[in-house]
């Protein structure tokens, strides 16, 4: 159901992605989009990274301004690794390619999940967080990764699983409503991957022949206040948002929707993603 | 392609896509817009009829009665045309 679902929403996802302005980049930067929610998240998926003997370069697939690199800097200079991020959205690429500019072990180049400027076997790693649920086409992202990825590399994904924020999104639909039409509604459901641990295995399992390939699934609810939430989700659904053409009053009627859901602790965001891991043999 | 054969179909649909358990026909329908764009697209690739997201709405996802209902009339025109 996967596939069937991303062809009639290509045109809107390739859009979502490139269209990140500079604007949008520096609201992704903004440390209350990285420190709660998925930061926290994405902090806790990258701690647990392992790196094999002899893996040396490394790519970072949708790096974004490189928040992998910045965790990871440590790490990298100890080890004497190289780090590649690709990413589509030029304001992002701007923002990465400024903080790492006297720091040649890092470089930063424009593509994507679906088109990687780099040659067959190239690297030993592929490591990405919070990118691959944006591509058009989860197989032709895999057969990509797996052409530049070397026999005996591995890869560390974290992604978006399509229970993700099932409950959190019904108010926003609900609000959404006062504002779209049906059809805007249904365009936007489609904007993103929402897959399965079994959609993955299915999809990855014949192109990652040869590898140990783990699919795990974790779900956390995390609670916060209207705003908290409002900071990353303005961040990650600009796209949405752009439809919207009375922005202060959806804002409210958002509001109003997401109150009917909180509790003592706040309001609850009920997360759900992948952590997919690959090993090539020997 | 009659009635009961799309009520089938789009039921079991629903249920493994939603994780539900659909009662009886008129049970009101608790699915995302996510699942609701799934089951357009399946009834265009499945039955090849492409409905027109410019004129439905929510409702038509009331229960699976009422979007069998929909998809048997477009069913229903599309032979009438042939």
């Amino acid at each position: 159901m996967t596939d069937t679902a991303e062809q009639d929403s290509g045109g809107i996802r390739k859009s979502t992605v490139d269209s990140y302005s500079s604007r949008g980049a520096l609201a992704y930067e903004d440390p209350m989009n990285k420190n709660f929610l998925y930061g926290d998240i994405t902090v806790r998926f990258i701690e647990q990274i392992q790196f094999h003997p002899g893996e040396r370069r490394i790519l970072d697939i949708g790096c974004g301004t490189g928040f992998i690199f910045d965790e990871l800097g440590d790490r990298f200079e100890r080890d004497d690794l190289e780090g590649i991020g690709v990413e589509p959205a030029e304001g992002m690429l701007e923002i990465a390619r400024e903080k790492y500019r006297d720091l040649p072990r890092y470089s930063y180049l424009g593509g994507s999940f679906e088109d990687l400027p780099l040659d067959d076997r190239s690297v030993d790693k592929i490591v990405s967080t919070l990118a691959l649920h944006w591509v058009k086409s989860l197989e032709v992202a895999g057969h990509e990764m797996r052409r530049v990825l070397r026999d005996d590399g591995s890869l560390d994904i974290l992604m978006i699983a399509r229970e993700d924020g099932a409950k959190f999104k019904r108010a926003i639909v609900n609000a959404l409503k006062k504002h779209l039409s049906f059809a805007q509604i249904m365009r936007t459901a489609v904007l993103v991957q929402r897959v399965t641990p079994a959609n993955v295995t299915e999809t990855f399992g014949p192109i990652f022949e040869g590898f140990d390939l783990n699919v795990v699934e974790h779900r956390a609810v995390v609670y916060g206040t209207f705003d908290e939430h409002m900071k990353w989700w303005k961040a990650r659904s600009s796209p949405v948002i752009a439809e919207v053409e009375d922005r202060n009053a959806f804002m409210e009627d958002l509001r109003t929707e997401l109150e009917k859901t909180s509790t003592p602790d706040g309001i609850p965001f009920d997360t759900a993603y992948l952590y997919i891991t690959a090993k090539g043999a020997k | 392609m009659n009635r009961s054969e799309i009520v089938s179909k789009l039921k079991a649909l629903i249920e493994e896509e939603a994780q539900i358990k659909i009662e009886s026909e008129d049970q009101e329908l608790d699915i995302d817009s996510f699942t609701m764009m799934l089951v357009i697209t399946y009834v265009k690739e499945e039955f090849d009829i492409e409905l027109d997201l410019d004129k439905l709405d929510f409702d038509i996802f009331n229960s699976l009665n009422t979007f069998a209902d929909l998809v048997t009339e477009e069913a229903s025109e599309l032979s009438d045309v042939a």
